[in-house]
């Protein structure tokens, strides 16, 4: 019966930690856990919790996918290093996925606003049309303003909501890692930290 | 809002940090500047003793930051390495969070602060008298307010 996949999806990007474990495009279960800054105290204690009352061994598991942000600086990191860590071990591939694009999936209206806070008045946001099911990318993931992004453009602004990672797939919004060593978190704030270092 | 505040004992010192754990809220970020040896972490020592923290507070010199458990989780971060780095984002999570964040040496970190925050430059006039700066921007006004009394 190996026509079964067996999918683990981890995301660590937001304020909610999402762990999902699906058969195919068939949820067995998920957590979607509020945090304060502590999923990497949290993380593995779930997933673990989560596989045993499955009775899902982590040798059972065919793919990963993971969220890469943008996001938390700190929170994306877990998730990606437990991400890499199982692929690496169990020799199975990581899909990486935008946290962004993950939120979006939460919800069914026709444009959806994804955004995290990013401090001082900016977030990560994107711009999703979702259509019977499929999600596609308006605008990319984005550093921007959030009072300029509202009066800009007009959607469903979601900030949170556990993913959906049947749309996710359907709508083939994820990338196959091809070498380990390149899977890395999305920083997009980085723009802004080598501004003001130029601004000296 | 800015108020200056002289401290003559160690005693002092710790009465006025007890009051200010009287006027902390979620997400309360405190700014501690000085000389060496001026007294902040004496002063964050108090201060957690205040918000009922019974873990010894060492100085995170080499660790940077320190959390410590409490009904109000405090983060005490010494940024004394930091020289020249400016912004530091996983610091800036913690100084964001739900806590309350007090920083040495924070004019190294100056770009990962909050709009509003209170600081204290504690200045060192003799072996235990302080003269305390206070100033509080934004929101952190109507507490300096509620110290000057
Ligand atoms: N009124 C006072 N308030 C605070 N500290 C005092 C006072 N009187 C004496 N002291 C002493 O001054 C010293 C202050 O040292 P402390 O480590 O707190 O300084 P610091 O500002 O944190 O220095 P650093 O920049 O090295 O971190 C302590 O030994 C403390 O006992
Ligand atoms: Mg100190």
């Amino acid at each position: 019966m190996a026509s079964s996949l067996m999918r683990l999806v981890i995301d660590s990007a937001t304020e909610y930690l999402y762990l999902a474990l699906y058969e195919n495009l068939q949820k067995r279960d998920s957590v979607y856990l509020k945090g304060d800054n502590n999923h990497s105290e949290t993380l593995m204690v779930e997933l673990k919790r989560l596989l045993e009352q499955q009775g899902v061994r982590p040798q059972n598991l065919d793919e990963i996918y993971v969220g890469v942000g943008p996001g938390s600086y700190t929170g994306v990191r877990i998730g990606v290093v437990v991400a890499k860590i199982l692929a690496y071990s169990l020799n199975i591939p990581v899909y990486t996925i935008s946290s962004l694009t993950l939120l979006a999936s939460s919800e069914k209206s026709l444009l959806i606003v994804p955004y995290i806070d990013a401090r001082r008045g900016y977030v990560f946001a994107s711009v999703m049309r979702c259509q019977e099911g499929i999600l596609t990318t308006v605008n990319d993931d984005a550093y921007c303003n959030f009072e300029e992004l509202k009066a800009t453009v007009d959607g469903t602004y979601i900030c949170a909501g556990e993913p959906d990672f049947a749309v996710i797939y359907r709508s083939q919004l994820f990338v196959r890692v091809d070498n380990l060593h390149h899977l890395a978190p999305v920083y997009l704030r980085k723009t802004e930290a080598e501004t003001n270092l130029n601004k000296g | 809002m800015k108020m200056t505040k002289t401290i003559y004992t160690l005693a002092e010192m710790e009465e006025f940090a007890r009051a200010v754990a009287q006027t902390l809220f979620p997400g309360f970020v405190l700014c501690l500047s000085g000389d060496l040896g001026a007294g902040k972490t004496t002063f964050t020592q108090f201060l957690g003793k205040a918000m009922g923290i019974n873990e010894v507070i060492t100085s995170p010199t080499f660790t940077i930051l320190k959390t410590y458990k409490s009904a109000l989780d405090l983060h005490h971060i010494d940024a004394y390495r930091l020289e020249g780095v400016y912004q530091d984002e996983s610091l800036e999570e913690v100084i964001f969070s739900h806590g309350v964040t007090v920083i040495e040496w924070y004019e190294h970190l100056l770009g990962s602060l909050p709009k509003d925050y209170l600081s204290i430059e504690i200045e060192t006039r003799d072996s235990t008298t302080r003269v305390l700066h206070l100033e509080g921007r934004g929101k952190y006004g109507i507490i300096v307010n509620a110290l000057s009394d």
